[in-house]
This record gives C-alpha cells, sequence and structure tokens, in this order.
C-alpha cells in the first residue's frame, strides 16, 4: 500500500510538472511561431465568442481557494497526525492557488497572447496540487 | 672686325644649343597603354553600373539593390529597405543572424489585424507609414528569407494598397543577397519617422482590396469575374484546411484553381519569380485568361500576393486580392462552398455551416 501511495504520488506530481511545462511551452510557441501565435488567437477569439471567460476565471480562482482553505483547516485539524511532507505540499498548494488567482485577476489576452490557455494549464496544476494534498492530510500519517 | 663677329656668333650658336639641350624632352605618349587603362577603368565601372528599373517592377534582382545601398541609383535619395517576417524584432531569429545593410525589419503583425488577418484600417497603415518614414514617393524594398515565403509580397502589397508608389521584392529572398556575396549586418536598425506628410490619402488603391460580400455580388452577377484560388492542391479540393487553426476545407462555391505559391510553382528553379507566361498557363488550365477580372485569394491572403504582383509589374489593371480569404469565408455559416473538383463529376456543392470541422492541420 505504501508502495502504491508512493508510484501514484510520484505519477501525479510528473502529471503536474508537464502541465507547468506545458504553459511555459504554449507561452513560449506563441510568441515565437506564427502558426501557434494564430491559433492560440483563434482559440481566444472562439472561447471568448462561447463562454463568459471573465466570470468563469473568477468563479474558478474563488473555488480553488475554497478547496485550498478547507485543505489548510483539515492540516490545521489533523497536524499532529500528518508528517512533515504534508507541510510541504501544502506549502506548494498555497503558492500554485496563490499563482494562479494572482494570474487570473491581473492578467489578460491584451497583455498575454495565451493568457486563457495559460488560465487553464495553471489552474489544473493548482487543482491537482489540492488534490495531492487533500490525500496527503487524509491519509499520510506522522511516523515520526 | 672678323674676330669680333665670329665670337659673337659663336656665344650665340652656344647659347643656342645649351637652350636646345635643356629643353624638357617629352617621353613619346605609349597610347596603347593608357587605352588599356582607360577601357579596364570603363570595363570595371560598366559591370559595377546597374540600370534602373520602372518605378512598377517590383521583383529586382540583388544587384540592383545593392546599388541603391551603394548610392548609384534614383531611389538612393529615399529609400527603406524592410526585412519582412512575422513577430517582434525580439522574436526575429533570421533578421538577429544577418541582414541587409540598413535593413528594418518588418513585422508582418504590422499590417494586418488580428481578428481577420486582413490588411489593417487606413488610419493604422498611415500611422504605421510616419513610423516607419515611408511617404508616397519612398522606394520600399521588401525581402524575405526565401522566394516562397510570402511575407515581403504581403507587405509589398499593402505599401501599394497604401498609395506607395515605388515598391520592390528582392527577387528570391534573402538567399539571393547571400548568394551574390554581398554585406551583411546584425545591427539592429530602427526607423526614422517621417517628417513629410504620406502624400496621398491611404488607401490610394482601394480597388486592389475586395471584401466577402463584393466576392460574393460577382461570383453572382459577373460571368467575366474569376475568383482563383492559390492554395495547394489538397486545400482547393476540401482534403485539408492547410492550416492548424482553420477546422474546416473546401473553396467558395465558383472558385478556380491557380496552383499553390508554397510549393514552388511559382519560383523559377534559381529562386527567382515567375512571369506573367507561368500565371496564364495556370489561369488557362482553369479555362480563365487574362481577359477575365481576377481576384486572387488564399487562406488568410499572404500567398495571393505573388500573382498580384507578377500581374501589377506587368502594367496589369483591374486585378484584385480576395484578403479574407478561406479563413473569413468560413465565418458565415450561409456562404455556398464547394468540395472536390469543380471540373470533376463529384464535386459537392453546399455552405459553410454543412462542412465538417475536422480538417485543420494537425
Amino acid at each position: 500500500m505504501k508502495v502504491f501511495r508512493k508510484v501514484m504520488y510520484i505519477a501525479i506530481t510528473i502529471l503536474e510538472v508537464l502541465v507547468l511545462a506545458g504553459a511555459y511551452a504554449v507561452n513560449y510557441f506563441a510568441n515565437k511561431k506564427m502558426g501557434m501565435a494564430r491559433y492560440v488567437i483563434y482559440k481566444n477569439q472562439q472561447w471568448e465568442g462561447r463562454y463568459p471567460v471573465n466570470t468563469l476565471t473568477n468563479i474558478l480562482a474563488a473555488v480553488l481557494i475554497a478547496m485550498a482553505a478547507v485543505v489548510i483547516l483539515l492540516l490545521v485539524i489533523r497536524r499532529k497526525r500528518v508528517g512533515r511532507m504534508v507541510y510541504c505540499m501544502s506549502g506548494v498548494m498555497v503558492l500554485l492557488t496563490g499563482w494562479y488567482t494572482y494570474f487570473a485577476l491581473t492578467g489578460s489576452k491584451d497583455l498575454l497572447r495565451a493568457y486563457y490557455f495559460l488560465s487553464v494549464l495553471f489552474a489544473s496544476a493548482a487543482f491537482i496540487q489540492i488534490c495531492k494534498t487533500l490525500a496527503g492530510v487524509l491519509v499520510c500519517k506522522n511516523e515520526e | 672686325m672678323k674676330k669680333r663677329m665670329l665670337s659673337v656668333l659663336l656665344c650665340l650658336v652656344m647659347t643656342a644649343g645649351v637652350l636646345a639641350g635643356c629643353s624638357t624632352k617629352e617621353e613619346p605618349k605609349d597610347d596603347s597603354g593608357n587605352e588599356q587603362n582607360q577601357t579596364a577603368e570603363e570595363e570595371v565601372s560598366d559591370a559595377d553600373k546597374v540600370e534602373a528599373v520602372e518605378k512598377t517592377q517590383v521583383y529586382v534582382a540583388p544587384e540592383w539593390v545593392n546599388s541603391v545601398v551603394q548610392g548609384q541609383q534614383e531611389e538612393s535619395a529615399d529609400y527603406v529597405i524592410l526585412e519582412c517576417s512575422w513577430g517582434p524584432e525580439d522574436a526575429a531569429e533570421a533578421y538577429a543572424e544577418a541582414h541587409i545593410p540598413g535593413a528594418i525589419h518588418m513585422n508582418t503583425d504590422n499590417i494586418e489585424e488580428e481578428e481577420y488577418w486582413n490588411v489593417r484600417s487606413a488610419e493604422e497603415i498611415g500611422q504605421l507609414m510616419r513610423d516607419f518614414g515611408i511617404t508616397r514617393d519612398t522606394a520600399v524594398i521588401c525581402y524575405g528569407s526565401d522566394s516562397v515565403n510570402a511575407a515581403d509580397d504581403r507587405v509589398a502589397f499593402a505599401l501599394l494598397w497604401a498609395g506607395v508608389e515605388n515598391v520592390k521584392c528582392l527577387d528570391g529572398g534573402f538567399e539571393t543577397w547571400t548568394a551574390a556575396g554581398y554585406e551583411t549586418e546584425t545591427t539592429s536598425n530602427q526607423p526614422t519617422v517621417a517628417e513629410a506628410e504620406f502624400g496621398v490619402e491611404i488607401p490610394a488603391h482601394p480597388e486592389y482590396i475586395l471584401t466577402a460580400d463584393e466576392v460574393k455580388d460577382k461570383l453572382a452577377n459577373d460571368d467575366n469575374f474569376k475568383l482563383v484560388s492559390i492554395r495547394s492542391e489538397a486545400e482547393f479540393l476540401g482534403e485539408t484546411s492547410g492550416y492548424g487553426y482553420i477546422d474546416k476545407a473546401g473553396e467558395p462555391r465558383g472558385a478556380i484553381w491557380g496552383h499553390d505559391t508554397d510549393d514552388g510553382s511559382y519560383a523559377n528553379a534559381d529562386g527567382t519569380t515567375v512571369g506573367m507566361d507561368v500565371l496564364e498557363r495556370c489561369l488557362q488550365e482553369s479555362g480563365a485568361s487574362l481577359d477575365n477580372e481576377i481576384s486572387f485569394y488564399c487562406g488568410t491572403g499572404w500567398r495571393a500576393t505573388i500573382p498580384f504582383l507578377i500581374m501589377y509589374q506587368n502594367g496589369d489593371t483591374g486585378m484584385s486580392l480576395y484578403d479574407g480569404g478561406w479563413f473569413v469565408w468560413i465565418m458565415d455559416d450561409s456562404n455556398e462552398v464547394q468540395v472536390g473538383d469543380p471540373a470533376g463529376d463529384d464535386c459537392v456543392y453546399t455552405t459553410v455551416g454543412e462542412l465538417s470541422n475536422d480538417k485543420a492541420v494537425q
């Protein structure tokens, strides 16, 4: 069971890293390659036409903050039962959630061509971290 | 008395002899040698001398561009060289690696808006002209990386539309410049803002661009009008959209095929641009001719500028560019389209709304 948890942890962390790397790649190529730039701009237009993107961004930020707050509350309640690793995961969770919130509220597609793509990817990374930390709080025990 | 006379005569003779002996002897002229030197100099200057070209000539050789840079042409008094490619200067790797001395980077986004990728408004182009120090009378020399890349043709077209009277494209692109062994530089050059007014209301040639509505009207009501697709055969037949961001494939109903520029159909073996004979042949293949009113189009308006410029420098008028291309055509679900070869039996005629959304390039 321990081995399974470790494997899952590593796999999900790799996924998280890939999501963040993807965000970097999308932004890089959207500024370096015309085909990618036009694709991103075209998708921006489509999404703006179909969805209330600004409202959705704000709602998503609020949801992620709320989820992170719940995880921190659980962490406080179970603080004596969790190991140091969970505290580290919580720290990363706060960082990623805070970063997404800052990015979502201060950015725009006018400032950053791939803004909508990056928003989705950063939110995904934050969500993955929140889930990982929640699992850690609930499952990981302090073995010291 | 006699002795005295003889003495005087002797002195005179001796004086004359001395004077004659001291006079400078000029070496006989070696006429053959000097003529040889003069011929060599003439030959050198004749070899360096590059003939002037007409204002309406668009595609020019690197020798001519070099002669402008060297101050040997009328255009040398007022010219701008534009290295044309997509992206800001810090993303223009080709420009940073090497460019023609004095060349300024022109981001094609400067001449195209981001919604439909059409030529920007008159006000925006006017501001761009000011920012780049270009007036109606400025000779503007555009160049891209090679003969197939149509970035310079796109910029050149926009300049002609605006009203610049002397627009050139380095035939064959930067490749021909470096192949000719001319100097390059890596220094970033910034444009000088124009002090004078542009000289004519922009656009001086609005007739060069057709909108989608105008194209629809002409297709429906003008039998002499030909909408010529400058796209690949696969795009023309509706097998692919040709773009990663365009989901639908096909052509406006009534379009004929004029071959693609990206596959080298409009480039000679040496990279230079083909002449009218090739364009005429392409038109004739599809049952059109130069007697028709022709409007070229492609996906978003780059490739189609090449045959337009070929006709322009040939002195033809009446041709145009359907700037919106396939990209704008598919924005209206009710627009009629054809999928397949219109000369064949299996061509399907339908509307944009009925097309599948899986034809984007992966």
